[in-house]
């Protein structure tokens, strides 16, 4: 198999870069492009201290996996991917999302990975919620779905 | 016949799950109406945002529904 998705509880085990690239290395593959997410300490104005990412998980991995495989339509099937998510609480710095990719080019590499990351953040039924340094919390709005999962723009 | 719908982000002020009772034949749409009328006015523009899915798929509003069907009630998301 070709491709790897997980949702992980981050409370268990930490997202892990090297587990990603190590995943889609291959003898033919001259190229490994890796995406990082990671908490940011603040966001429209306000300071952030942490952020919980709530997540349906079953239909997460789902989403994740016919993302996976509609850039491997693309970019070719010899196209190796990793995704996971968080979820749970981070703090500040902390990992949410790593993914990677692994081509025998470098071009198909870094388009599969900026595709996966972008569907993933519109189709994926994942919800954020920051906590500030005041003490107060808010889900943060997001795109709204459509039945395919694809986004809307009503909303975000 | 119940239809239990698990919440996910904003709606988790409001618990792990509602369970609503339906007419036997009830679609997403009858699923919708029954929860809207079950929280407060406050989260029905969420509502009308949001869509509802089961483990494998989101759902049309008129796809057909099981006996105890398991749903999920999806706000606009926010991952990565």
């Amino acid at each position: 198999m070709n491709i790897h998705v997980e949702v992980r509880d981050i409370e268990k085990q930490v997202l892990d870069p090297a587990e990603a690239l190590n995943f889609v290395e291959a003898p033919g593959h001259g190229a490994g492009v890796l995406f990082l997410g990671a908490v940011r300490n603040r966001n429209q104005g306000r300071d952030v201290q942490g952020v919980s990412y709530d997540v349906f998980a079953p239909l997460a991995a789902q989403s994740f996996a016919e993302i996976c495989t509609e850039a491997q339509e693309k970019w070719g099937q010899d196209l190796r991917l990793y995704v996971a998510h968080a979820q749970g609480r981070l703090a500040v710095g902390g990992l949410s999302i790593v993914i990677a990719a692994g081509s025998p080019h470098r071009d198909e590499a870094f388009r599969a990975c900026r595709y996966v990351i972008e569907e993933i953040k519109t189709r994926a039924p994942v919800w954020k919620q920051e906590h500030y340094t005041d003490g107060d919390s808010e889900w943060v709005q997001g795109h709204a779905l459509c039945q395919h999962g694809d986004q809307s723009h009503v909303h975000g | 016949m119940k239809v239990t719908v698990q919440l996910f982000g904003a709606f988790r002020p409001f618990g792990e799950r509602i369970t609503i009772e339906l007419s036997d034949g009830a679609d997403v749409s009858h699923v919708r109406a029954a929860f809207t009328a079950a929280l407060p006015s406050e989260v029905h523009e969420l509502i009308a945002l949001s869509r509802f899915a089961d483990a494998r798929t989101v759902l049309a509003e008129d796809a057909p529904l099981d006996a105890d069907s398991i749903l999920a009630i999806l706000p606009p998301v926010s991952g990565g």
